[in-house]
């Protein structure tokens, strides 16, 4: 009887315990506020086990409890910053009602201006003059449309939250002004304890139409980010432009996860008409990430990530023909003796390749990466550090943000950290075989501060703050 | 360096089974987020300490464990520690049939913060009786008590469970 009571007493335990997990933006928002309490003070530099450089795969023990959904709050796409699986459980229920358009000729009610970026007029080139980049700005994700033009979203200190910020650059980052941006809360940052509307990702097709969205509000611009206009019953868990078109992944309702009937669905850059994208069946529900290049497409969804003792793999739908047609591919990072490896982030290089990020559930958290140059065919696990995300120059030229160096390189004669890169990384994409960005601080900091920029590859980078 | 990567991949990693612990502890979704991110922010500036630890995941719950008790001792000053602790008071649903889970967490409802939080770290955990005793700064003799006389109460919620469920014969209840 002692044996059933203690049986019973650790199955209702853990089957409590199994309804929580945390989600992103928890995760975010308690790094956030740590690092804004205070940096840590030296002291002995002994590395835990989990940080090891080397994966010693087979023999990693296992401690499913101990693995189960903290592997959601890693991904990045190749256009995305350090987007996380959207948490099921810290979702917001649903979007809040939709607010009217309005005018960009007149102050939009649905808009808040960066700082003092207010009453700016659009410029000859698009989009608003700009004003002062509002004081402690921290970045969290950024878009490009040409190697000069971005623009950054993030969240700064203000008295009247929400505080979400967006950031301009027309010189590739070397200089940054405030512009206006939607006034919703940004999840990777703010806490929002009721319906209130959040965004966590923003994403320009060109220098007039822009996207700001997140898993309960779906905000556009079509004045370079004057103005703002929430879109009703929109919400976005990824979208990206491909070949004029812009794609979003949706679901049959926001906040859903983790029981997400995920979609893709397709519209005319700027167009409020959304139709839904074939996809071959049997995706995973818990949630989805989009990774694009010019013609190919990543469409990864992920198993529920609850409970740990749940299968976490992934299913990828790909397309390499910007679009037009896609096959299933069941998780592509192969399983390691009897263990489980899971897709954490995946990728999409300029030159089409696609690679993920693979981790062992287990205690120590290891890593590896896989990539194809087909669409089709993965090669073998590549052992690398315990990362939170990877960006790819080439199919066999990749970096991964995090782990105990922060930055690392992975090219055909191996793996090293970068030393002048980087300390810290939030966000990686390569617009192209040679331009890359990276979200981070200098070497005397550890916040994202600023951006890094590789013109050649990774060769080198340059640090720029936000100013 | 114990910098902020290395903090953030520890909260990334590990964040969902802090949030687990601290939900079993407080037995709320929110309080138990309060928990956990007080718990690292007061940890991180000197987080060099915590990725000296043989089992830094070890030291953040132990630290999470005792911020919890704190956090109910400066809320309620009566609650004690008892060597044998004394019944708690507690209410069971017996009109319905109860899954393990609703058992658990009704036990653990009933109980005081320091007993609550010995069961969650012996059979959440599985941590052995001296390392409770550590923790919650008592005799290993009381984390066995206490350990015992929840396992009564568990065996008694059990059985006044199964002496009020209706029988079934032939599918038809009686």
């Amino acid at each position: 009887m002692s044996d059933e009571l203690t049986r019973l007493m650790r199955d209702g335990m853990a089957a409590e315990a199994r309804g929580v997990s945390a989600g992103p933006e928890f995760t975010e928002r308690v790094i956030g506020r740590a690092l804004a309490a205070g940096g840590p003070a030296g002291g002995p530099d002994r590395r835990p086990p989990w940080q090891n450089w080397v994966l010693p795969v087979a023999a990693a023990a296992l401690v499913a409890l101990l693995v189960g959904s903290v592997l959601i709050g890693t991904k990045l796409v190749h256009s995305a910053g350090p987007a996380s699986k959207p948490n099921p459980t810290l979702s917001q229920p649903s979007s809040s009602p939709s607010r009217p358009s309005t005018s960009p000729s007149n102050p939009s009610p649905s808009s808040t201006p960066s700082s003092s970026a207010t009453g700016q007029s659009s410029s000859a080139v698009g989009g608003p003059a700009g004003g002062p980049v509002p004081p402690g700005f921290r970045g969290y994700d950024l878009t490009w449309v040409s190697n000069d033009l971005g623009w950054a979203l993030g969240s700064a200190p203000c008295g009247n939250p929400p505080c979400t910020s967006i950031l301009r650059t027309r010189d590739g980052g070397k200089s940054w002004v405030g512009i206006p941006a939607p006034r919703a809360f940004l999840t990777q940052a703010d806490t929002c304890t009721s319906d209130c509307d959040q965004i966590s990702h923003l994403r320009f097709a060109n220098s007039l139409v822009g996207y700001a969205y997140g898993p309960n509000a779906f905000y556009l611009t079509t004045d370079g980010g004057a103005s703002w206009h929430q879109q009703s019953g929109g919400y976005a868990y990824g979208l990206e432009v491909v070949a004029g078109s812009v794609f979003r992944v949706s679901a049959q309702a926001a906040g859903c996860a983790p029981g997400c009937d995920f979609r893709l669905q397709r519209s005319a850059i700027g167009g409020n008409s959304w139709q839904d994208v074939p996809l071959p069946a049997g995706g995973r529900n818990a949630a989805a990430e989009l990774a694009v290049s010019d013609r190919t497409m990543v469409l990864a969804t992920y198993g529920n990530p609850a409970g740990g003792a749940e299968d976490e793999t992934s299913v990828l739908f790909i397309s390499t023909d910007a679009g037009a047609n896609w096959h299933r591919v069941a998780e592509p990072c192969p399983r390691q003796l009897s263990n489980e490896v899971d897709t954490t982030g995946v990728t999409v290089a300029p030159d089409d390749s696609i690679s993920l990020l693979c981790v062992l559930r287990g205690p120590n958290w290891e890593a590896g990466t896989v990539t194809s140059t087909d669409g089709t065919h993965f090669e073998q696990l590549r052992p690398a550090p315990a990362s939170d995300g990877i960006g790819a120059v080439s199919a066999h030229h990749l970096y991964l943000l995090g782990g105990v160096n922060g930055f690392y390189e992975s090219t055909d004669s191996g793996q090293q950290a970068v030393p002048d890169g980087p300390p810290v990384g939030y966000y990686i994409g390569f617009e192209s075989t040679t331009v890359g960005r990276v979200i981070g601080s200098d070497h005397s900091g550890g916040g994202r501060e600023g951006t890094w920029t590789t013109t050649d590859a990774g060769k080198s980078w340059t640090y720029h703050p936000f100013r | 360096m114990a910098g902020p990567a290395e903090f953030s991949v520890f909260v990334r990693v590990h964040s969902t089974a802090l949030l687990r612990s601290a939900y079993l502890l407080t037995g709320d979704r929110l309080e138990a987020e309060e928990l956990v991110q007080d718990t690292l922010v007061r940890l991180y500036p000197n987080w060099s300490r915590v990725v000296a630890a043989d089992v830094p995941l070890a030291y953040v719950r132990r630290s999470l464990t005792n911020n919890f008790l704190n956090a109910r001792r400066r809320r309620s000053a009566g609650d004690l520690l008892f060597a044998e602790p004394p019944e708690q008071p507690y209410e069971l649903d017996l009109g319905s049939r109860l899954s393990d889970r609703q058992l658990v967490r009704q036990l653990l409802d009933g109980l005081p913060a320091r007993q609550r939080a010995v069961l969650v770290l012996r059979f959440f955990e599985d941590l052995e009786d001296t390392e409770i005793a550590s923790i919650i700064g008592c005799r290993r003799g009381t984390v066995r008590s206490i350990i015992s006389r929840g396992l009564q109460q568990l065996r008694a919620d059990t059985e006044r469970q199964a002496a009020s469920r209706p029988r079934q014969t032939n599918g038809n209840l009686r």
